[in-house]
């Protein structure tokens, strides 16, 4: 348990070493958040509540889809995971060190892109602190789940960051992310319940606007956290520690299961 | 070594039921090892035991199974027949034991860019129920300047030197080095070989993977050479190469052209070849044949305008052998 303590600390600070990784992390984040508040909101305290669950959805996607899966699969490729593999630290907790630091990174980004909304554009929360942070912490979990998937399927740096962008700017126009999902044609607005950012928009939305209560949203939650159970069990059994083992292609069918819980909720909302 | 082998799974046996007991002789031992890479065998039967406080070197082509068989023994790959135990334990079984009584340095490891040497050192020692003095092994692989410093920002020959200082962390009983020097410069090479000579008088076992056949003829006490999965020999460096007959070389350069069939009359000579103008002779006394040879280009009335003696080396029993093998 110390091990893993250390190991998760010394990964921790190692991130908040890395000026590029805090740069997309922090200061990206932040400087769109300023941006979007003064073009779109025009600094009104009414629209920045609306804006706030498109900018921290887009945030926990890049935290998970470039931060912990093109790290990891850096990680892999240039061998320090192996290296990792020959100390007695179960791999388990190797990999769930890099997740948890990158978790409370991501954590810390979201809660000061609300500070900020708060202290600038007198962003209002409506609803409660503990049903705010429930839903970003089961939002953050689904992401890194999602990007632990990429770095378990991904080949090397290059296809990770490959599959990371063709996931991310879909997910960010067509969830919700970027613009509402009122603005879309009618089919797509049916079509956006397949992808996961439109559950963590939808539930930060509702919280943050109307104030709901957890038990309104549970579906989101639900969704969120299924897609958190399915990925992460999917991304361990595919995951490889050494960058010379190919992944079969039948495995990779596997991954057929995270989209099949998109599929099923969006059949579900489509009743 | 068939004996050896057996002594050792005796000693194994006779001791008590008592995990922690380890055999007297043998840190490592491997029996009939096999390892399929679906059906192409990758280790196909090996044997041999690494016996305590030895520097063991295993010897090979690319390919030969080095790596595979090295990769059991640490507990990364799992094997399809056979036995293995490192001090006393099974690396299938209990990977976490032996995990925790070897050090591995590896060729294509790495640390995380941002992370300093001291820091990677102490952080890695936490890992282990026992642990080496940090700032004397930063001392030993004089890293004291590189400390503080990050390990994107040491040399090829820093990082390979804080490779093995790792697995120096838990004060291991056996050390693993996957060819610890493949890709040094000649000093950042002696460095690493002072280093093994450091640690084989501290009383560690060591298995050393190379192809360099210098540096195993200059640090293994016995040398096992690999090939297609197999082992086709296992013994003193010296002793291997007296079995290429411990031939000499004689090669030489004269005035005017001989027959090779006149060579071949020398006594002490067993074979001429001629090769680029100069003649080499292979013979089994390289004094007595040389006194010989001065003798009849004396006779001949030639001159001598060239003339080399080498031993046969390991790389020539190296070449012998896997030739012999691959059927070349």
């Amino acid at each position: 348990m110390k091990a893993w303590i250390n190991n998760t600390v010394m990964s921790l600070k190692l991130t908040l070493r890395d000026r590029q990784a805090l740069f997309w992390i922090y200061v990206f984040p932040v400087f769109f958040l300023f941006l979007f508040a003064t073009v779109f909101a025009g600094g009104s305290e009414k629209a920045i509540g609306g804006l706030m669950s498109g900018l921290l959805t887009i945030s926990a996607m890049s935290v998970g889809f470039f931060g912990l899966s093109v790290g990891l699969v850096v990680a892999r490729e240039r061998g320090v995971l192996r290296r990792y593999q020959l100390t007695p630290l179960k791999p388990w907790m190797v990999v769930s060190g890099e997740v948890a630091a990158n978790f409370a990174v991501l954590l810390s980004t979201l809660l000061l892109q609300l500070l900020l909304a708060k202290i600038f554009y007198g962003l209002t929360i409506e609803g409660s602190i503990v049903s705010l942070i429930v839903t970003l912490g089961l939002g953050a979990c689904a992401f890194l789940a999602l990007g632990f998937v990429i770095a378990s399927v991904a080949e090397n740096v290059k296809t990770a960051q490959i599959s990371a962008n063709m996931l991310f700017f879909p997910l960010m126009f067509l969830g919700g992310a970027a613009f509402p999902v009122q603005l879309l044609p009618p089919l797509m607005k049916k079509l956006s319940w397949l992808f996961p950012t439109r559950y963590l928009v939808e539930g930060l939305h509702r919280v943050i606007v109307e104030g709901a209560r957890l038990e309104a949203i549970v579906t989101n939650l639900t969704v969120l956290a299924l897609t958190t159970v399915v990925a992460a069990f999917i991304a361990a059994k595919l995951f490889r520690w050494d960058a010379r083992e190919r992944l079969p292609v039948a495995k990779k069918a596997w991954v057929a299961a995270v989209l099949l819980v998109f599929v099923v909720a969006a059949l579900w909302h489509a009743q | 070594m068939k004996i050896a082998l057996i002594e050792s799974v005796i000693t194994l046996n006779s001791t008590k039921p008592d995990f922690t007991a380890k055999p007297a002789h043998a840190a490592v031992v491997v029996q009939n090892l096999r390892k399929f890479y679906g059906k192409v065998p990758a280790v196909d039967g090996v044997s041999f035991e690494v016996r305590q406080g030895e520097v063991f070197g295993l010897l090979g082509p690319n390919g030969a199974g080095k790596t595979t068989t090295v990769e059991i023994i640490e507990g990364l790959l799992s094997r399809d027949e056979g036995a293995v135990t490192v001090c006393g334990y099974d690396p299938a079984a209990d990977a976490g034991e032996v995990k925790q009584r070897i050090g591995v340095a590896l060729q294509a490891t790495a640390l995380p860019d941002k992370i300093e040497v001291r820091e990677a050192l102490r952080l890695f020692a936490s890992f282990y129920r026992r642990r080496a003095d940090i700032d004397e092994l930063i001392a030993a692989f004089s890293l004291e300047d590189k400390a503080r410093s990050r390990f994107e920002t040491l040399s090829g020959g820093q990082q390979r030197r804080l490779a093995v200082a790792l697995a120096l962390v838990n004060d291991p009983e056996v050390i693993i080095m996957d060819e610890p020097t493949t890709g040094l410069d000649v000093q950042a090479r002696l460095e690493v070989h002072t280093q093994i000579e450091r640690l084989k008088k501290l009383g560690k076992t060591i298995i050393l993977t190379t192809h360099y056949i210098e540096e195993a003829e200059k640090l293994c006490d016995r040398v096992a050479i690999m090939n297609h999965g197999r082992l086709i020999a296992l013994d003193e460096p010296r002793t291997l190469v007296s079995q290429a007959r411990g031939r000499a070389r004689i090669e030489f350069r004269i005035t005017a052209p001989v027959q090779i069939t006149d060579l071949r009359q020398i006594p002490f000579v067993e074979s001429v070849a001629e090769k680029h103008g100069a003649y080499v002779l292979l013979c089994a006394d390289a004094t007595r044949a040389l006194v010989e040879l001065v003798k009849w280009i004396e006779r001949e009335r030639l001159e001598l305008e060239d003339l080399h003696v080498t031993r046969s080396t390991l790389e020539d029993v190296f070449i012998k052998l896997t030739r012999r093998k691959t059927g070349e």
